[in-house]
């Protein structure tokens, strides 16, 4: 898929630096005024393609287009882009204002620069500190100025490489609210790079996941969350657990570690001794006292009632982190580590009992299996 | 890194290169030529020549003339007691530049601590005109210095003031190595003042906060951000010394001849095989040690980013403070500078005020007068001298500061050779000006032919030129560091915005190396003003003498007596006209500051 | 070996007054070419010699004056190259036109030098051909194919303050503690006078014994500096009592009230080392002719007085005698000695660099 005008698409991109390849082969399309973001760990590639979709790395092999137009071999002055640097990368030489302006000599738009400069200003609210050289300004007023400073040409689409990094928690999440508000009232394109998986999540159209070079996953937020479609994946954005096994019986369950079992989803079609890797959200299992819960029997004995019924199982609480609205609480399942996450008034403690509805069970793509063992994280 | 630059970079380095293909590389590669090869068949004849003469190497040379028996003879020297081992004439020349190296660094680097951490008054003064040794002609800096120095001289009068001395310093090697601190401490000075203003101030502050003493943090962060100044300030220094030729003798005598004295003898004798082969070696060990320094900077200079530069000190801050310990050491330094700088200096200029029988005179100046005034052909006049002095050294600068720039980019960029290539670039430094007259000579004005036209060149063009070509690594080298240093993503930023290289270059980066930039000129000027070899070879006539060359002039000009007057009048008006540039190059770079 | 003539004063005093009359013979003569010739000496002569030699107050000033008066269409150009000879030498080696007519301030040793680096004759001869080429000083002739011609002379001698030392007298004199840390020489390498006075030392003890005599000046504290002038300036700051200079050196300090004492000349062995200057037409000059006249015009008695009065240094012309400051103040060595282009050629560079080797191997 190509989106014809607007947006940027990256096919079959290779860029190698020396022996490392940082990124293989990676194709993408970003429709116009999305906002997209690229989340992975850090050296997974992410900056590296943004890089390159700004022109400032060369691919070693495949296209960039931008707004439609074949890009690769422009220059990035010639490439109609914004960027936002981690740092900033504010001129020291040069007042807030004359950084926002600095772009608008070499762009022609149709109101004067002061006027344009003036908007931008507005547009972050720092017209009070117009005056100021960077190191005057705080942390959050510089990456506004940045902000100001890359939009001010009117770029085609908006690059910010890791833009909130360097701020503190609750800055961080002010300024990702009003960065999604400007976008939307610009319907700028806008490539986000970040390797906070909850800020991708919150601020983004759509997502994509980034590990070793590649593309894992691309989907909208929720779709990611929801269906992560790698191992990878499914650890990485959000807190999950992810278990191996063998799909055993009819079909219908899967053996983990051949000490215990859990149901399958009804519509997998995965046939008896087929390996299997499966996740479960910790806000998707419930926890209760193990004397409050229903007596079912023995926690490792299989569950009689059958596929779409909830199951439970017995666990051990080792310790709990209290997270404001929630406990996320962290058992044991026989020797198998579980995070469960509650909203339930008092911490859980001791024996624990753990249901499980089984569509909360997500089988994982087993293409991922062989890179995934080892528990990457 | 795959950025594609603008075209404007490609122009400068197309530009950069031929100027040094016609007046540098050229001309020398036709010199050296001569040391590798005899009867225009390849040979390492004249160089094992050389290198197996114990002569110029001592005992070095048995690794030449019988290298199977190095391994015995070092068993023999071993069992021995390890005596001391001469190397020669080589040896000699590095013993006496390692020596001059030290004790330049020594009295540079306190000097770059008391301009880059004091305020007082005067203190840019001093900054602006710390490399005005840099101009002197060795002549005057040997009348400076026997003056100053001699037996009779102005240092012993005032030891004897205090009951001390005399000391006999004239004719040892004491004298030389002090001349040649005259010479490169302002360059260590000058270089590393420029390092020490743009340490960070945050990351001296955390080192306090973190329980370093001054001292510690000083050893911790401070020194391992003025190293690479450092290091380039005493590998050119040693490279200097190395090649040291005319202070030598003028002031310690034959005994302690350099390498660089014997390539001079060669080439008045015209035997040009051993004189190119002398200098084909000092240029490969210089290169290969400015070669070794590279890759060294280039693996220690990090990106620094914008930071906040240390805040000076009053140096007088109340009565009290004159008896702070600090304050007093930086005393003592004074009056150490006050003796080994202002001392020959100021003897110089009351040498062009005094008869060698001491009276006062202002015949000297009268002199200048007079040919000024006067109308015989033949005759170089002083003012036309300080003209174009200062002609030559604005061109200079237009053309070395453009060039300094270019080869400080391509020396950032990175990438495979680049260290090579930047050592290459660097190469006017680590050439004998004897070996560069000499092919300036056979490539230039006797001329070359191509397509069966003789083509020669000379006149002002290739004076500017060939000044540009010896004073363009002073720039890329103060250049380099600095811009290295520079936040990639600053350009980076400016790109996105519309910004081609070329613009990036004039609007972000060298606005933020403004004062490496400012301490390059300075160096590109005084490199200019104090030229003599390469302009009174390619000077077409009396026209185009600057003031060294009428200083020579003068020096030979026997009609008020044998005696240096004359040269330390003109003298007097190079170091007040220098001066003066000095200033103003730093007051109109400082506004950029 | 040549030994000069004994120039003792009766001699000179007789042959001077022959001298004058063929200089103004040869001057004369001079003057009918031009003015019977004048079609083909008209042009431009360009003279090269060394930087001092032209400029306010110089023989080569007053020489170019001079001459044009004479030569109403001539004009004189000079050219100074800094390598001297050497830059015609690298000329005609590397194929480069000589641009210049005739050379001015040519030594033994250069000339040696030229025809041990050129196969072709760079200099034309021209001694046979030249008028007043037989008025000059005979022993002072250094070139055996007649293509240098001598114009002056100058002696190397010992300058020397008495007040601090008494007259060394003898080359083993300066051996003697009296004399330690005495003396200032230059470097034979690269010093006019400096060379002259190791070949002096060579003169005196021979080929095989100077380098032995060398290492007793050495011991006794002898310095090298690298040129005349670094070593005089050490000298008038009091550096050392003795320096190797010229026997010209009161021509410069005289008069009322000048301390003449740290000036008295000192000549070693009652001899001096005469240090001839020649000049040589090139061979491919452009205006051979008027180079000719030029040099016939240098040996008229009125130049020769000239020059050696503004270049400080004697005639060359037997008998000329410039009088005034010069006669009095320049003393001439009873002996003059010197070494002729046959013993230089093929040692001189072998001398100068066994003894330079010595001195720097220290």
């Amino acid at each position: 898929m190509t989106s014809a005008d607007g947006g940027v698409d990256v096919d079959e991109l290779t860029v190698r630096f020396g022996d490392v390849e940082a990124l293989t082969d990676v194709s993408l399309s970003i429709d116009d005024g999305e906002f997209f973001t690229l989340v992975g760990p850090s050296g997974c590639g992410k900056t590296t393609l943004l890089r390159t979709v700004a022109g400032l790395e060369a691919p070693t092999a495949g296209r960039v287009r931008i707004d439609g137009r074949d890009a690769t071999d422009e220059p990035p002055e010639e490439r109609g882009v914004g960027v936002v640097f981690q740092n900033y990368a504010l001129f020291p030489h040069m007042t807030a204002r004359e950084n926002v302006a600095y772009g608008l000599q070499f762009h022609d738009l149709p109101e004067p620069d002061d006027q344009r400069v003036t908007e931008l200003l507005d547009l972050v609210d720092l017209t009070s500190v117009a005056d100021r050289e960077p190191d005057q300004l705080s942390g959050g007023q510089k990456q506004r100025i940045a902000l100001a400073r890359a939009l001010a040409p009117k770029p085609d689409v908006l690059l910010l490489d890791e833009p909130l990094s360097a701020l503190d928690a609750s800055l961080r999440k002010r300024l990702r609210v009003q960065i999604r508000s400007i976008q939307r009232d610009l319907d700028i394109t806008t490539v986000y790079v970040t390797h906070d998986q909850a800020e991708a999540l919150a601020i983004s159209d759509r997502v994509a996941v980034v590990r070793d070079g590649r593309i894992e996953q691309v989907g909208t937020p929720e779709g990611v969350y929801r269906e992560p479609a790698t191992r990878f994946v499914a650890e990485f954005v959000g807190d999950n657990n992810v278990f191996d096994g063998v799909v055993t019986g009819t079909g219908d369950r899967i053996s983990v570690d051949g000490t215990a079992t859990l149901p399958l989803p009804a519509e997998t079609d995965l046939s008896t001794g087929a390996s299997v890797t499966v996740s479960v959200r910790p806000e998707a299992i419930s926890v209760q006292d193990r004397d409050g819960a229903q007596a079912d029997g023995h926690g490792s004995t299989v569950d009689e009632r059958g596929p779409g019924a909830a199951v439970t199982r017995s666990a051990t609480v080792e310790t709990v982190e209290y997270l404001g609205d929630a406990y996320r609480v962290h058992c044991r399942w026989d020797d198998r580590p579980i995070t469960v996450k509650t909203d339930s008034a008092s911490p859980p403690e001791g024996a624990v009992s753990l249901g499980f509805a089984p569509d909360a069970i997500h089988v994982l793509s087993n293409g991922d299996r062989p890179a995934a063992t080892g528990g990457e994280r | 890194m795959g950025r594609r630059d603008g075209w404007a970079l490609w122009v400068g380095v197309a530009a950069t290169l031929a100027t040094l293909v016609v007046v540098f590389y050229y001309p020398v590669g036709r010199v050296f030529a001569d040391a590798v090869a005899v009867d225009g068949q390849l040979s390492l004849a004249p160089i094992r020549s050389v290198l197996g003469d114990p002569f110029y190497t001592g005992a070095a040379h048995t690794l030449v003339t019988d290298p199977a028996a190095v391994p015995s003879g070092v068993v023999e020297w071993l069992a021995a007691g390890a005596p001391a081992v001469e190397f020669g004439l080589f040896g000699f020349t590095a013993y006496q530049a390692l020596l001059s190296t030290l004790v330049s660094v020594l009295v540079g680097l306190p000097g770059a601590y008391v301009l880059s951490r004091f305020e007082f008054p005067g203190r840019r003064f001093l900054r602006s005109v710390t490399i005005l040794p840099f101009v002197l002609p060795s002549i005057l800096v040997a009348v400076g210095f026997l003056a100053m120095f001699g037996r009779t001289g102005l240092f012993n009068d005032l030891l004897g003031a205090v009951g001390l001395g005399p000391v006999e310093l004239t004719f040892t090697l004491e004298i030389v190595v002090l001349a040649h601190a005259f010479y490169n401490a302002p360059l260590v000075t000058r270089l590393v003042t420029a390092a020490w203003e743009s340490v960070d101030a945050d990351r001296v502050e955390t080192a306090r906060t973190l329980g370093a003493s001054p001292v510690r943090a000083f050893r911790d962060v401070t020194l391992p951000q003025l190293l690479p100044a450092l290091a380039t300030a005493a590998v050119l220094t040693f490279v200097f010394t190395f090649m040291s030729f005319p202070i030598v003798l003028a002031l310690g005598g034959l005994e302690l001849a350099t390498v660089e004295v014997w390539l001079f003898a060669r080439v008045q004798s015209l035997d040009l095989t051993e004189a190119a082969t002398l200098g084909a070696i000092e240029t490969a060990l210089s290169l290969g040690l400015l070669y070794v320094y590279l890759r060294y900077e280039a693996r220690r200079t990090e990106p620094g980013g914008a930071s906040r530069g240390l805040s000076r000190r009053p140096l007088v801050d109340g009565v009290r403070s004159l008896v702070d310990p600090l304050r007093l050491a930086v005393f003592a330094y004074g009056a150490v500078v006050l003796v080994l700088f202002a001392g020959p200096l100021v003897s110089l200029v009351v040498e062009s005020v005094t008869t060698p029988a001491g009276q006062p005179t202002g015949d000297y100046y009268a002199f200048l007068l007079a040919r000024q005034a006067s109308t015989a052909s033949g005759t170089v006049r002083p003012f036309p001298a300080v003209v174009n002095s200062l002609l030559f050294g604005a061109g200079t600068l237009l053309v070395a500061i453009p060039m300094g720039i270019v080869v400080a980019v391509v020396a950032t960029r990175g990438g495979r050779g680049s260290r090579a290539a930047e050592a290459l670039l660097t190469a006017p430094l680590a050439v004998s000006g004897i070996v560069l007259g000499l092919g300036m000579l056979q490539a230039l004005v006797f001329g070359t032919t191509l397509f069966g036209q003789r083509l020669t060149v000379t006149g002002p063009v290739a004076i500017v030129a060939a000044h540009a070509v010896a004073a363009y690594p002073f720039v890329s080298r103060t250049v380099t560091p600095a811009l290295r240093s520079v936040d990639d993503s600053l350009g980076e930023a400016a790109r996105s915005l519309g910004a081609d290289r070329a613009t990036v270059l004039a609007d972000v980066e060298l606005p933020l190396v403004a004062p490496a930039l400012v301490a390059g000129a300075a160096f590109a000027f005084a490199i200019s003003v104090g030229e003599f070899d390469s302009t009174v070879l390619l000077s077409t006539g009396v026209d185009t003498a600057t003031m060294p060359v009428a200083l020579e002039r003068y020096v030979g000009d026997r009609s008020l007596g044998p005696n240096l007057g004359p040269a330390t009048a003109m003298g007097t008006v190079l170091l007040a006209v220098t001066t003066v540039s000095f200033v103003l190059i730093d007051r109109v770079g400082g506004r950029w500051e | 070996m040549t030994r000069c003539d004994n120039w003792v004063m009766q001699r000179r005093t007789f042959l001077s007054r022959a001298g004058l009359a063929t200089a103004g013979l040869a001057a004369t003569a001079g003057c009918m070419g031009d003015s019977s010739d004048a079609g083909s000496n008209d042009g431009t002569l360009t003279i090269a010699t060394y930087s001092s030699f032209t400029g306010e107050d110089t023989a080569g000033n007053w020489l170019k004056s001079a001459f044009e008066e004479e030569h109403a269409d001539a004009t004189v150009e000079f050219q100074t190259p800094e390598n001297g000879i050497n830059r015609f030498v690298q000329r005609k080696a590397s194929g480069a036109t000589v641009d210049a007519d005739l050379f001015v301030g040519l030594n033994t040793g250069e000339l040696v030098r030229v025809d041990e680096q050129l196969d072709d004759q760079l200099f034309a001869t021209v001694e046979d051909s030249l008028e007043g080429a037989d008025t000059v000083d005979s022993s002072l002739s250094f070139d055996p194919e007649g293509r240098a011609i001598p114009y002056d002379t100058g002696f190397i001698s010992l300058v020397y303050d008495e007040e601090a030392v008494d007259a060394p007298g003898t080359f083993d004199a300066l051996l003697d503690p009296a004399y330690e840390d005495g003396l200032i020489a230059q470097n034979a390498q690269q010093s006019d006078p400096g060379r002259a006075f190791l070949l002096w030392t060579i003169d005196a003890k021979g080929p095989d014994g100077y380098l032995d005599y060398w290492q007793g000046l050495v011991d006794n504290g002898v310095q090298i500096l690298s040129d005349w002038q670094p070593a005089y300036q050490a000298y008038t700051n009091e550096e050392a009592p003795m320096v190797v200079s010229y026997s010209t050196d009161q021509v410069y300090y005289h008069g009322e009230g000048v301390d003449m004492s740290r000036h008295q000349v000192g000549f070693l062995n009652d001899q001096g080392y005469a240090n001839p200057e020649g000049m040589a037409q090139f061979a491919d000059a452009d205006n051979p002719e008027l180079a000719r006249e030029f040099m016939s015009f240098v040996l008229s008695e009125t130049a020769q007085k000239e020059i050696a009065v503004r270049n400080v240094q004697f005639p060359a012309v037997e008998g000329v005698e410039p009088g005034g400051d010069f006669g009095k103040y320049a003393l001439r060595p009873p002996e003059a000695v010197t070494f002729s282009y046959d013993d230089l050629a093929g040692n001189v560079d072998g001398w100068i660099e066994d003894w330079a080797r010595q001195i720097a191997g220290q």
